[in-house]
């Protein structure tokens, strides 16, 4: 299962710190501890899969970034990225960890966040899509 | 207008050609009555006549407008011709002055707020759901059809039979106005009793009580039969007193139709039964007369009236008391635990103590659906009645009636002991007439719906309106209907969107009255049920086959094979979702010669031999010792292991195995198997869906209140269903692909 921002149904996958978008948006704003709600079609030979930015003006404001990708609350990566830009995260998930019956709870923390000096709300990055592949 | 006159004639149609029966067959026993009396028992027995005549002919596939005509013409004209319609007994002594006039200004109103609601399009949930379901889907096959997949529609149904006839010429509200006259009736009874003991204050007191009580008022108005059962308990009860004091032989005839007729109408009614046998025995035996003739004869007609309806479920169903007693009478269409469920269920509402029961039932009626006044908080009270004789059969009567409400806490339930009740309170006043006018009056005042609101609970069950234009149909009924019950729409979305002969599953109850599909619904049948299993299975990683129970034993030659039960689980059934015999690493194919067993549920043993994750056998009650799934393999199988596999749900449950050697002797061959783990690995939803196509089902309607309800919105492609209708983000119809 694969969760594009830009789907209708996007919000209802949306369990926390996604900033709601317009219908239609291809990404969305998110905040420290973006988490989904994404189901497994099987628990094997999945990876996880995600398409997100960190945006340049951010990226000059916070300095280097730590994410940290989990799976039903255990971790599966963390990952330095010392460059802005377009990133692509893929890594197999171990089949114990998944279950068919109920959503899994995929997130992503990013420890610093980028503060809008205009009105001072803060946010992580920029979440294009994100899911399950085989 | 021309359905307002369809209805009002469908209604008048049935409750004059009954009455007409209950005068013939009143003039044929030549009793001596009150003219009152004799209108309102002719009524009484006329319908139960009646409905007897509808079974037989609904059995015969002839229940049809043409012959209701001729039937009602026949037994009206020959009514009339006999002069059976003209009584002849003497009149009551007049009413006071005062007691009529408190009785004509209550009943008036409360007449004009019931009358119109009963004519207003019917909107009660079980009477869309079933009393009228059952009704439609009689009147389409013009006579009784085989239901498995309904449990509702084995119960006794006498009343839904006169529903039947009236459904015919005037649809749902004909029926609903048909249980109105049996409001009215008991009102005039009850009446009437009172003027027969002497005290009319009492009888118009008593009468006041019981037709302004709101649960009584929603009750009688709509296509239940809570109503009709406290008519029938209260002319038993009268006509028994009236025995009492004559003796006549006669007076057995109707009485034995009347508690024949209870249990026909309603189970919980059976009570009728050891009621007016008991009396007419215990009245007997004091006087030192003969007490085994006269309870013989009584029990004998009572019996023409039962016994047709627990002939038909057991011949349809396997079980004359179909849907209870299945432990006695094991079937595949109702569960165990289904019935045991219920109970548990119908014995609390969700009460947190018993002692929540007085206020609920007399004040607020948000729990207990249906609140009787605050008057009933007397009730105590009532117990100085027990001084006078009158009192003390009151109070015997109200006891007996009353009983089924300690397994159905429903306030509606309390309707039969209501009428006893009523007068008991009223007898405790007799002396003190002005008080007993002051109550009357306060009561009336109390449950006049404007007057309700400022003390009942919100959601307490009740009439709140007088729907005037959708009685009259100056409101179109859809409208009237659609904005009253969601489901009413929803059945509507399969209506249109559901080809004609399709099953619809949905999980919660629908109004089968406005459907002409068979909508099989989650709880209401062990196939519906099981359907439910599986449709549960991919969503609940509890339900899915993930426990493996291994026997390896030294390879053997054996007959056949079975699992036990040996534990006694407080709160799980047993299950096995897949039974495999395995020979070395491998499977021993099953074959067309094996014969597989179960005890409990022989009926779905298949299912644990289909290899579908989805579906399981269950024993549909508790786990416990001797329980057993078996395979016989028909010849000698060398074989070294046997793999039971389940779900965790069986934690409480405990097997050992037992094999038949070619000596054909059973041995236990271990009493423990090893326990491993396999996580589902695959998504189980499609595997879901193609088992319920399996069975004949396309559709499914899911509300947004059912368990796990967005899985099927969000996950329908995973489901392999598409969603073809939605109405109001509260119901989604799918289609099953």
């Amino acid at each position: 299962m694969f969760i594009e921002m830009s789907s209708p149904d996007a919000s209802w996958h949306i369990v926390k710190d996604v900033e709601p978008g317009a219908t239609g948006d291809q990404w969305r704003w998110t905040k420290q501890n973006p988490s989904l709600k994404i189901l497994a079609v099987t628990t094997q030979n999945l990876k996880l899969s995600v398409d997100f930015s960190l945006w340049d003006v951010a990226f000059r404001q916070t300095g280097p970034v730590e994410l940290t990708f989990l799976v039903n609350g255990k971790t599966l990566d963390k990952i330095r990225y010392t460059t802005p830009g377009q990133k692509h995260f893929e890594k197999p998930i171990p089949p114990e960890w998944l279950t068919t019956d109920v959503e899994s709870i995929v997130s992503i923390s990013i420890d610093k966040l980028y503060t809008a000096p205009e009105d001072g709300v803060k946010f992580g990055f920029i979440l294009s899509r994100i899911g399950f592949v085989r | 207008m021309r359905a307002v006159l369809a209805i009002l004639f469908g209604a008048s149609f049935t409750v004059v050609t009954a009455w007409s029966i209950g005068a013939i067959l009143l003039r044929k026993l030549s009793l001596a009555l009150y003219r009152v009396e004799e209108r309102l028992f002719a009524f009484m027995l006329g319908s139960a006549c009646l409905s007897a005549i509808i079974f037989a002919l609904a059995a015969l596939k002839l229940v049809r407008r043409g012959v209701l005509l001729a039937l009602g013409i026949l037994v009206i004209g020959y009514a009339f011709y006999s002069g059976a319609h003209r009584p002849k007994g003497h009149e009551f002594p007049a009413l006071p002055r005062r007691w009529k006039w408190v009785f004509a200004a209550a009943f008036s109103f409360f007449t004009v707020l019931y009358f119109i609601n009963a004519l207003a399009p019917e909107v009660s949930p079980d009477g869309m759901a079933y009393h009228l379901g059952e009704v439609a889907k009689y009147a389409r096959a013009h006579g009784f059809v085989r239901i498995t997949t309904n449990l509702y529609g084995n119960l006794s149904q006498g009343i839904e039979l006169l529903f039947l006839h009236a459904f015919l010429f005037g649809k749902h509200s004909a029926a609903a106005l048909v249980h109105y006259s049996f409001l009215l009736c008991l009102a005039f009874l009850m009446l009437a009793y009172g003027r027969r003991i002497g005290h009319p204050g009492v009888g118009v007191a008593g009468a006041v009580f019981l037709y302004a009580s709101p649960v009584v008022g929603i009750d009688g108005t709509i296509a239940y039969n809570d109503v009709a059962v406290a008519a029938i308990a209260f002319a038993l009860f009268y006509l028994l007193q009236i025995w009492d004091q004559e003796r006549g032989a006669n007076l057995l005839v109707p009485i034995g139709i009347l508690t024949g007729f209870a249990f026909a109408t309603k189970y919980t009614a059976f009570v009728a039964v050891p009621y007016a046998l008991g009396f007419i025995a215990w009245k007997q035996w004091r006087a030192r007369q003969a007490v085994f003739r006269p309870v013989l004869a009584t029990a004998a007609l009572a019996l023409v009236f039962i016994a047709p309806w627990l002939l038909k479920n057991w011949i349809w169903v396997d079980n004359p008391f179909s849907p209870f007693a299945n432990r006695l009478f094991p079937n595949p269409y109702v569960h165990v635990s289904f019935e045991e469920d219920y109970r548990r269920m119908e014995q609390t509402y969700g009460l947190t103590s018993r002692w929540q029961i007085p206020w609920q039932v007399t004040v607020k009626g948000d729990i207990l659906a249906g609140f009787f006044g605050p008057l009933f908080l007397l009730t105590p009270l009532a117990l100085l009645a027990l001084r006078q004789r009158a009192g003390r059969q009151l109070w015997l009567a109200a006891l007996i009636f009353g009983l089924p409400f300690y397994a159905n806490v429903g306030a509606r339930f309390l309707i039969p002991a209501a009428p006893f009740v009523s007068l008991a309170l009223a007898l405790t006043f007799a002396n003190v007439e002005s008080l007993l006018l002051v109550l009357a009056l306060a009561h009336a005042i109390s449950c006049w719906p404007r007057v309700e609101t400022r003390y009942c609970g919100s959601t307490a069950w009740r009439l709140y309106e007088i729907p005037y234009k959708a009685a009259l149909r100056i409101e179109a009924e859809q409208a009237f209907i659609s904005r009253r019950s969601v489901q009413y729409n929803e059945t509507q979305l399969i209506e249109r969107l559901v080809p004609s002969g399709e099953r619809v599953f949905s999980f919660g109850q629908m109004t089968d009255a406005y459907s002409r599909h068979e909508i099989l619904v989650s709880f209401q049948a062990a196939f519906n049920q099981v359907v439910t299993d599986i449709l549960w299975t991919p969503i609940f990683n509890s339900f899915q086959p993930t426990r493996l129970l291994t026997f390896r034993f030294s390879p053997r030659q054996l007959r056949a094979v079975r699992v036990v039960q040996t534990e006694r689980a407080r709160d799980v059934q047993w299950g096995v979702s897949e039974l495999r015999v395995l020979d070395g690493a491998n499977e021993v194919p099953r074959l067309p010669g094996w014969r597989l067993r179960a005890h409990p549920n022989p009926w779905d043993v298949q299912m644990a031999f289909d290899n579908s994750p989805v579906t399981r056998w269950r024993s549909w009650q508790l786990a416990e010792p001797g329980m057993f799934i078996q395979v016989d393999f028909g010849q000698a199988q060398e074989l070294d292991a046997v793999v039971v596999e389940c779900s965790d749900e069986g934690y409480q449950t405990k097997i050992k195995l037992e094999g038949l050697d070619p000596q054909g002797k059973w041995a236990s061959i271990l009493n423990q198997p090893v326990e491993t783990s396999r996580p589902t690995r695959v998504n189980l939803r499609r595997a879901a869906s193609e088992e319920l196509k399996a069975r004949g089902i396309h559709y499914i309607l899911v509300e947004k209140n059912d368990f796990r309800s967005e899985d099927f919105q969000v996950y329908a492609g995973l489901w392999g269903m598409k969603c073809i209708g939605e109405w109001n983000s509260a119901g989604w119809l799918y289609h099953i692909e």
